[in-house]
């Protein structure tokens, strides 16, 4: 664990109010961003995140240090969603909301043709319908940027199994892909196939 | 880039949702510490509940845990599992000798390990404490030592008399010596070399030499003397823990064969698909193994690995499994019955070195220089360039003055050299003493260009030394207990000297340098202290040399060619000088320095006096015994 966040840490358990600011302020977007992409619901998320840091200051003595602190922050976090989703567990939720389609137009980054951008929103599209267990997966290890070992902690499975989980998602988005990008280029030949001009 | 990295990539560059501005500050104002305090590790809070001394209760509980829990689930049995090998640190400062098939012993309960040394001595070791015992005297060197099955007794094969000969074989007895009294009884006046000795004690297993010098296995009945021929060819016969049956190995169109024999011949089975040759054959202690050595031809070495085959009642089970690889180094000795296999490893670091030699003083003028690595018989060309060595095969040429390689001669039709070799002074020839394929013991000539091999005179045994006359029209050689010439034209040979007292002998015949007389080392015992030459027709014997000091011996020596000094090595690590003309000899060169087990054999001088070549031998054991090797059921 870096050096810098265990004496915060360490700070932060002899009530050093300080260190308890600077570490929140080291990974509250962090955990915001994960809550958000989660729940589909910036409301909700920003709820789950006070929740989150709520647990972490009452329960920051059973953190032993054996794991990284953001190991353990995103299992506090990840719980606390599941808690959640167990208590509203006959709400609908809006998975598929508007944010990514909104969030793609206003940063592109690399996604910078119409139809990489197309792809892009279809794909995640379809992580949000994936089963939970594989959305977990791709939310703390690609979206998040968690390594599969502190990904594994998380949700408390094996690295094989996240490793699976893994491989499992790109075989389905793959799939999924192929079939919704063939659609998509059949829509653009039919014009061409009329003898019309793109 | 495929669809998967795309995907994958895709994934990566996710965007980020953005946090509410209002967020942070809601969130520093949740902030609500208590102060932590330090974490106790689980163990500290088992050993010390209360927070102050440690429980002596809970660690008592702790290590009853530890020990009897594994004990409970087997723990012995999975330890069992692990070969596990010790080293016998006491055994090495004990000198047991070298050669093809010396013995020692592990007794049955692990606690002593036995051997004769080249001192004739049989030496019993603790193996914990390290502590000696000489238990007999005048032991046959070089022959198996056999704890009887109590561990009461060592058996082992006495030299009768202080004779010397290369017959003792055909004249020893079997004793068995007490491990507490130290008492001798006979087991038999007239013994084989022994191999096994039978639990009930009434028979032993060994190897019988016929005066040809052909080995044969043989089952020996103490009580009625009665002798059984288990193979006609050395065997390495063993019994069985129960000794209801017995395993010896022979060869037969080239393979060897592994027999399983009951002792009272009902019975008899052979093993005959083991692809390579099989050596050093042991039977478990419980008796369901016998493991043997396995030598295989590789690509560009011999392997040797230690393999195991099963054993039921009298029947082999099933093929022979690789235990141990790689036991080339490996010497093994018994298995006893503490479960301890027995053995040594060696590492031979002599070979043959050249001593620089002041003509005129005879005194060493420079350092030892190993030429070669290995080797053990050799013999100079007669302009001193070259030194021919005779390894496995053939001869090796080596440059006297750098060591270097100059060239190899395969030698075919000779089987095997121990005891001389002498280059013609035409430079055409090398003699040497041996046998040949047809297993023919004599006096051979090989054409230095070519390889071919001549019998010039056939032998009843082994010739012990030979020597050119220096108008190479004869050669000289002793055999028996004589001293003999040949004529190279005729290959006639005639007797010139002979011992007249019957425990005497002449040994190791040398020509003098102007060829008139050969000279010869007069054996009384095991020791030497005169050099004789008598005139090659026979008729006029006179003293070369005699050493007062009876500690030196002149056994094996050469004289120089200028005819003042005989060079001898007495058995040692140093190197002795005789002047002919009655002078104090001196001392030439001590290679102790070499290393602790060093010993100096078979000086010869150079043609031109400036040098000598002498074999060195060094060898270093370490004793080892090994446990839990075999496959688990």
């Amino acid at each position: 664990m870096d050096s810098r966040i265990k004496s915060l840490c360490k700070g932060a358990g002899s009530a050093d109010k300080n260190a308890a600011c600077e570490l929140l302020e080291i990974y509250y977007a962090d955990i915001y961003s994960y809550l958000r992409r989660l729940c589909g619901s910036a409301a909700d998320a920003e709820d789950l995140t006070q929740q989150t840091f709520l647990k972490v200051w009452s329960s920051l003595g059973s953190f032993a240090g054996r794991s990284k602190f953001s190991t353990w922050l995103y299992t506090i976090a990840h719980n606390t969603y599941i808690d959640s989703r167990r208590e509203n567990i006959g709400s609908n939720r809006d998975r598929c909301d508007q944010w990514w389609a909104e969030c793609i137009d206003k940063n592109p980054g690399p996604l910078a043709n119409v139809a990489e951008h197309q792809l892009a929103l279809l794909l995640y599209e379809a992580v949000d319908r994936l089963d939970d267990d594989k959305r977990h997966v791709v939310h703390l290890h690609y979206y998040q940027g968690l390594s599969i070992r502190e990904t594994s902690k998380v949700l408390g499975i094996a690295s094989s199994t996240v490793k699976y989980r893994l491989r499992e998602v790109l075989r389905i988005l793959r799939m999924k892909l192929c079939v919704e990008e063939n659609e998509l280029k059949l829509e653009q030949t039919i014009p061409v196939a009329k003898g019309e001009t793109i | 880039m495929n669809m998967e990295e795309k995907i994958e990539q895709c994934l990566m560059a996710a965007p980020k949702p953005l946090a509410p501005d209002s967020l942070l500050s809601k969130l520093r104002k949740d902030i609500i510490l208590k102060e932590v305090q330090a974490r106790e590790s689980a163990l500290r809070r088992f050993f010390a509940p209360s927070g102050e001394g440690i429980s002596r209760w809970r660690v008592a509980a702790a290590i009853a845990v530890m020990v009897l829990l594994p004990l409970s689930y087997g723990a012995t049995k999975l330890i069992k599992r692990f070969i596990t090998i010790s080293q016998l640190p006491a055994v090495n400062k004990v000198n047991f000798p070298w050669g093809a098939y010396e013995g020692a012993a592990l007794s049955p309960d692990g606690k002593y390990f036995a051997g004769t040394t080249t001192n004739f001595e049989l030496v019993v070791i603790n193996t914990s404490t390290g502590q000696q015992q000489k238990l007999a005297k005048n032991c046959f060197w070089s022959t198996h030592v056999v704890w009887s099955a109590d561990g009461s007794e060592i058996a082992y094969v006495s030299r009768r008399g202080d004779k010397y000969t290369s017959n003792d074989l055909q004249s020893s007895s079997l004793l068995a010596v007490s491990l507490k009294t130290g008492k001798t009884r006979v087991l038999t006046e007239d013994s084989p070399l022994i191999e096994d000795w039978s639990p009930d004690e009434k028979l032993v297993l060994g190897e019988r030499r016929s005066k040809e010098g052909v080995f044969s296995a043989v089952m020996v009945n103490l009580e009625n003397k009665e002798e059984t021929v288990l193979a006609e060819e050395w065997a390495s016969p063993r019994f069985s823990p129960n000794a209801g049956c017995l395993s010896y190995v022979t060869k037969e169109a080239g393979r060897s064969i592994l027999h399983l024999r009951k002792v009272d011949g009902t019975s008899h089975v052979k093993y005959t698909d083991f692809p390579g040759d099989i050596g050093q054959p042991l039977w478990s202690p419980d008796g369901t193994y016998i493991v043997f050595t396995g030598t295989q031809m590789g690509i560009d070495r011999q392997h040797k690995d230690l393999w195991a085959l099963r054993v039921e009642g009298d029947r082999f089970i099933g093929a022979p499994l690789p235990v141990i690889p790689d036991v080339e180094q490996m010497q093994f000795f018994n298995w006893s019955q503490n479960g301890q296999l027995a053995y040594r490893t060696g590492f031979q670091l002599g070979g043959i070195f050249t001593l620089p030699v002041d003509a005129q003083t005879g005194r060493a003028s420079g350092p030892p220089r190993q030429l070669m690595l290995g080797g053990n018989q050799c013999c100079w060309s007669p302009d001193g360039k070259q030194i021919a060595l005779w390894k496995k095969g053939g001869f090796v040429f080596v440059s006297a003055g750098t060591g270097a390689k100059m060239r190899e001669l395969s030698v075919a039709g000779i089987r095997d050299t121990k005891f001389g070799m002498s280059w013609s002074p035409d430079g055409r020839l090398i003699a040497c003493a041996g046998m040949d394929k047809q297993k023919r013991w004599g006096v051979f000539l090989i054409t230095v260009e070519t390889g071919d091999v001549k019998l010039l005179v056939p032998l009843e045994e082994e010739a012990n030394s030979l020597t050119w006359s220096p108008d190479g029209k004869t050669i000289a050689y002793g055999q028996k207990r004589s001293v003999y010439v040949v004529n190279v034209e005729d290959g006639k040979p005639r007797q010139i000297a002979s011992p007249t007292e019957t425990e005497d002998i002449f040994n190791r015949p040398f020509f003098a340098p102007d060829g008139g007389s050969v000279a010869y080392a007069h054996l009384r015992g095991p020791n030497c202290d005169t050099v004789l030459a008598t005139t090659i027709d026979g008729k006029e014997t006179r003293e070369i040399c005699h050493l007062k000091d009876p500690k030196l011996n002149m056994r094996v020596f050469s004289w120089s060619p200028d005819g003042r000094h005989i060079v001898f090595t007495p058995g040692s690590e140093k190197i002795w000088c005789a002047p002919t003309d009655g002078g104090e000899p001196f001392l030439m060169a001590d290679i102790s320095n070499l290393g602790d087990t060093v010993w100096a054999w078979g000086a010869e001088w150079s043609p031109k006096g400036d040098a000598i070549s002498v074999g060195v031998a060094r060898e270093e054991y370490q004793y080892w015994v090994m446990e839990n090797f075999l496959p688990t059921e």
